[in-house]
């Protein structure tokens, strides 16, 4: 535990330099927009800087996560099959330790980075529509009948689970990549792509049982949105993504202890 | 006495090329091992099957009685021959990572070597010459109470003087139980600090002996040796 406490700290500081920077921006910019939403009532000429700043903070969200997610893979990569690799497989550490830990640095960012979303999207929220706000929501939850608690619950940790799922799928695409002695990063994408389409397969096989459960004719209905069955393929999908990720962990898992070949 | 290093016909291949091929030696405690070689002999990959980065293909090493692992990690002490720490880390960033994942870290040591070296404590690695980063890895490396250490081509890329620096460093701060496996291809410079040497040619070993008794065999020094070895 006191090693796993460590790692996480190095890999957070070490992906803290860019991404606190990076999320701490999108803020400040989010921020910025918003006041210059407030000074457009007094000073009109301002309505043209907030309808640029309004897109671009919107992109600039958008663009937090990808970053987030894509500097992450970068960090794995770099950490566990180039130079850097040296340093991480000369601790006295399972591999098991050093894939949690940078799962558990990617999730933590991902929250961090959700929550700064959040407050942004409140802050771009135009003045007029905060009241209405509220008022909408409540249709819309009433308009598809489902509790919204329950909902909004499960699909914020169905979103968790796919993102660690996907993180686990990129780790199992690397330790497969690590095994190539030329193009590493050419092999891990292609072992991705293999992973991924299997991942699909079995996505698709899910929603046709969960559909044929309900009784759905999927090719001439459209079904009223009931709230069980948008629970449970949130669930199905949620048990879906806990399988792939683990079955991707152990894979990475076996190939980093067994096959290691940091060149 | 127990052997620290016991390779029994260790071998390691990619694909059809054989980089290690039937290597098999021991190392008694308190030795310094010279593994010369040319470039691409299978040195690096040696060490590097006995730090635990890379998994053999056959046979076995065995390091005070334990295949490399978790385990004997925390009594190995590695040098690769590449940087491996994040260039934007200060020095007391390092030696505070090294404590916290090391127990046997020495940090006074560490501590006391960078002082001699005239080494501020605040300074980034990114901004330190070649040789000074050199000479950071192996501050790191020795710093350690290791029952093995393995050194990959410490000395080579850095000035003349830098290596007599390192090569005093290593004899005057490595533990007298401990052992130590250097690979390298300047052996005159490593020579005299020398118990054994190791010689490898293409994966394979061709001689293992103490290098007082190459000396008198071959009434030549062992970089003499070498190049009669490795020219034919």
């Amino acid at each position: 535990m006191k090693l796993f406490n460590h790692l996480f700290t190095y890999h957070f500081k070490c992906t803290a330099r860019i991404f606190l920077p990076l999320i701490f921006g999108i803020v400040l910019l989010a921020g910025f927009t918003k006041g210059v939403e407030s000074l457009a009532d007094p000073l009109p000429f301002l309505n043209f800087l907030y309808a640029f700043l309004l897109p671009v903070s919107i992109l600039g969200i958008v663009g937090m996560f990808l970053c987030i997610v894509l500097l992450s893979i970068r960090h794995f990569f770099r950490n566990m099959t180039s130079a850097h690799g040296y340093f991480l497989f000369m601790l006295p550490v399972k591999p098991s330790m050093h894939l949690a830990s940078h799962l558990f640095t990617y999730v933590i960012w991902l929250i961090v980075a959700g929550a700064a979303a959040v407050g942004c999207v409140f802050l771009l929220i135009p003045n007029s529509a905060y009241a209405q706000l509220g008022t909408i929501l409540d249709q819309v939850f009433a308009v598809l009948q489902i509790n919204e608690n329950r909902v909004i619950i499960i699909l914020i940790a169905m979103l968790l689970l796919s993102a660690t799922a996907f993180m686990c799928t990129i780790y199992a695409a690397v330790s497969i990549g690590q095994l190539a002695k030329e193009k590493r990063a050419v092999t891990s994408f292609a072992a991705y792509i293999g992973i991924y389409m299997i991942e699909q397969l079995l996505s698709v096989c899910m929603l046709i049982v969960l559909f044929l459960f309900f009784g759905m004719d999927l090719f001439t209905s459209t079904a009223a949105l009931s709230e069980n069955m948008l629970l449970s393929v949130l669930i199905g999908s949620s048990i879906l993504y806990v399988l792939i990720g683990t079955t991707s962990f152990f894979i990475a898992n076996r190939l980093f202890s067994k096959h290691l070949n940091l060149i | 006495m127990t052997p620290i290093l016991t390779c029994e016909h260790l071998t390691k291949t990619y694909g059809v090329f054989r980089a290690l091929d039937d290597v098999s030696f021991t190392i008694e405690p308190g030795k310094i091992v010279g593994l010369l070689g040319e470039n691409g002999a299978g040195k690096s990959t040696l060490l590097k099957i006995l730090a635990g980065m890379l998994t053999k293909t056959s046979g076995s090493a065995q390091i005070d009685g334990n295949e490399p692992g978790v385990l004997t990690k925390s009594y190995v002490s590695y040098l690769p021959d590449k940087s491996y720490l994040q260039e934007w880390m200060k020095l007391s960033d390092l030696f505070a990572l090294f404590s916290r994942f090391f127990a046997d870290f020495d940090l006074q040591k560490a501590q006391g070597m960078a002082k001699d070296l005239g080494l501020s404590e605040k300074a980034r690695l990114k901004a330190m010459s070649k040789g000074m980063q050199e000479k950071v890895h192996l501050i790191l490396t020795m710093s350690r109470h290791a029952k093995l250490y393995l050194l990959d081509e410490p000395i080579g890329g850095v000035d003349p003087a830098a290596r007599d620096y390192i090569l005093d460093t290593i004899l005057t701060n490595f533990n007298e139980d401990a052992s130590i496996l250097i690979s390298t291809h300047m052996i005159a410079d490593v020579e005299q600090i020398l118990d054994e040497a190791i010689f490898l040619k293409q994966g394979k070993l061709i001689l293992h002996a103490p290098v007082d008794e190459l000396r008198e065999t071959h009434h030549q020094s062992v970089d003499a040796l070498f190049r009669e070895v490795y020219r034919s």
